[in-house]
């Protein structure tokens, strides 16, 4: 060992590896699930109701801020229109959807027929705002949809994204981290991005 | 230097300071003149204290009175309005309803409705108000004239060695009224297009935005805003984020939106009641009703001044446009600004009201929905796409 590192562009490299591997621990871990239905045709999906959003997080209108920044980005892309969300109030309403956070495949079949969607979307919001850890701290969200099918209610696809977070920047430098508007729009556009891929 | 010069130097950098900070377009001063040439009548409504607090409502009534009967305008007597309003059994005056504004018409002879809404009153240094007005006709088929708001802090200009700070509350208020009195009296003399009619900065630009085809910038739309769902700590903020738009919506030529007084006594007449937004059945009844092509609904997320004099404010909101005809979203967008946006050196671009913010966004929004100028087809993010059909 020490003959190996005698030379000096030895011991630059090891150096090198070893900084490298220190902050590669740092950084944040970022799940990426994805779920795709191998046969479905996804091409086939022209409209989607998205059903209310629950909220796993502390902060009481996370589930609605991110259903409202996921059904603008979703109707942004201009492949899918999406059921204006007061009409889906009413579907579930009409459908007597007992739980329109988790609705059964049943209900699922109801809904889309009053709704004419060909799939509706559900999600969860599992963190939505700051986490510490020691001085730092930095804003979080991890959300996680599943698109079901109108005619069996079968899930179709699904997807989840964490996106900000303290990363290895903030722990040694500070700063805070990003806005919560800018991390949720982060994480609904890799969402968006895992459904058209 | 000598000392005169200085001094002359201090007072000229001051100046801008002194002067009234507002994002109301106020027209020229000989505008005035010209509306004394024909008398009208005008019924002032009492101030829609949207604020959330105690506020001196009757001294911006009082002030708005002053400034249109010095610009030559005649205003009911508080005692015939109130006639009126027992005689019809009115009690809701921060709208009209099309009966009221007939019978304000027939019975006392007044042509226009000046319906003011108080959006925030601040006495605290550095002090802030946000005022809105807009003028409503009476007759067969009340329709909206003019919408304008003002919004000011004490410390929008500060100028150097804060020579230009206003820490008095009144004086502030005494500016946004007479601010207002004088867009109106220029919008009312002048005939001309209607003020705030200014491309918005790019940093207020809706951040995700879907427009359909089908809209069309050619076609004249007119707009029923029905109440915005607040889900803000901000009291009022679902009907002050209206108010904005509705100010956007009524520059535009080909737009002109119904009085939020008259869908208010359609939604009650049905009975429609909203638990997550409008319906598309909800549309049909209302659009039918005030005989309207597009509702404008929504929801406000965050609506907050700023919480001291270092702080900035935060407005987030969303907003969907329905068409009648084909019972689609026509148009979406989603919108968030903080007001030290952009700011990097000293406080240049900050802005210090929710209000003045919250008015530029709103512009931004109307611009898209209408598209009228080249300048904000450029403006189109990298998000904007077209459905495919």
């Amino acid at each position: 060992m020490r003959r190996l590192l005698r030379t000096p562009a030895t011991t630059c490299r090891v150096l090198l590896l070893l900084i490298t591997a220190l902050l590669g621990a740092c950084a944040p871990v970022v799940t990426r699930t994805v779920y795709r239905d191998p046969n479905m045709d996804f091409g086939a999906i022209q409209t989607v109701g998205v059903m209310p959003f629950q909220n796993l997080s502390r902060d009481s209108l996370a589930a609605e801020r991110v259903r409202d920044v996921f059904i603008n980005g979703l109707l942004s892309t201009g492949a899918l229109y999406v059921v204006p969300v007061g009409e889906v109030a009413r579907g579930v309403s009409r459908a007597e959807i007992q739980s329109p956070t988790a609705p059964s495949p049943e209900e699922v079949v109801k809904l889309s027929g009053l709704l004419k969607a060909q799939a509706i979307i559900t999600g969860a919001v599992q963190e939505y705002g700051e986490v510490r850890s020691g001085p730092t701290s930095a804003n979080l969200i991890s959300v996680s949809v599943q698109m079901l099918e109108a005619q069996t209610g079968k899930v179709i696809w699904t997807a989840s994204s964490t996106r900000g977070g303290i990363d290895a920047w903030d722990r040694l430098f500070g700063g805070g981290g990003r806005p919560m508007n800018d991390v949720t729009r982060a994480a609904v556009d890799d969402l968006i991005a895992k459904l058209f891929q | 230097m000598r000392a005169p010069a200085l001094l002359l130097a201090c007072a000229l950098a001051s100046l801008p300071g002194c002067v009234a900070v507002t994002d109301t377009a106020v027209h020229a001063a000989g505008t005035a003149e010209r509306a004394r040439g024909a008398t009208r009548l005008v019924a002032v409504f009492p101030v829609e204290n949207l604020s959330g607090k105690p506020a001196p409502l009757d001294d911006v009534r009082r002030l708005l009175v002053e400034r249109l009967t010095a610009s030559g305008f005649g205003v009911l007597a508080d005692a015939a309005l109130e006639r009126v309003a027992a005689r019809h059994r009115v009690r809701y005056m921060a709208g009209v309803e099309a009966e009221f504004a007939r019978a304000l018409g027939q019975e006392a002879g007044v042509e226009a409705i000046l319906i003011p809404s108080l959006e925030v009153f601040e006495h605290a240094s550095p002090p802030r108000i946000g005022l809105f007005a807009r003028l409503v006709s009476t007759g067969e088929a009340p329709a909206v004239l003019w919408v304008d708001g003002t919004g000011a802090a004490g410390d929008d200009a500060p100028g150097i060695l804060g020579l230009g700070l206003v820490e008095d509350s009144g004086a502030l208020l005494a500016r946004a009224v007479d601010a207002l009195a004088g867009s109106l009296v220029g919008r009312l003399a002048a005939a001309a297009g209607p003020p705030g009619d200014t491309p918005g900065a790019r940093k207020f630009q809706p951040k995700i935005v879907y427009r359909a085809e089908a809209l069309d910038p050619a076609r004249t739309y007119s707009i029923a805003v029905v109440p915005f769902f607040n889900r803000s700590a901000r009291k009022y903020a679902g009907e002050i984020v209206a108010l904005h738009l509705m100010r956007s919506l009524v520059a535009a030529e080909n737009l002109s939106v119904v009085e939020p007084g008259i869908v208010r006594q359609e939604l009650l007449r049905f009975r429609i009641i909203m638990t997550d937004g409008v319906s598309l059945a909800d549309t049909e009844t209302i659009l039918g009703a005030v005989n309207a092509d597009l509702v404008l609904n929504g929801e406000v997320l965050e609506y907050q001044d700023p919480l001291g004099p270092t702080g900035a404010p935060r407005v987030d909101f969303s907003v969907l446009f329905i068409e009648r005809r084909t019972r689609r979203v026509l148009y979406s967008s989603y919108s968030h600004n903080a007001g030290d946006d952009g700011v990097f050196f000293f406080d240049w671009g900050r802005v210090n009201t929710a209000h003045a913010m919250a008015a530029r966004m709103a512009r931004a929004v109307a611009e898209r929905v209408r598209l009228a100028s080249p300048t904000a087809e450029l403006r189109r993010g990298p998000r904007d796409a077209e459905p495919r059909r």
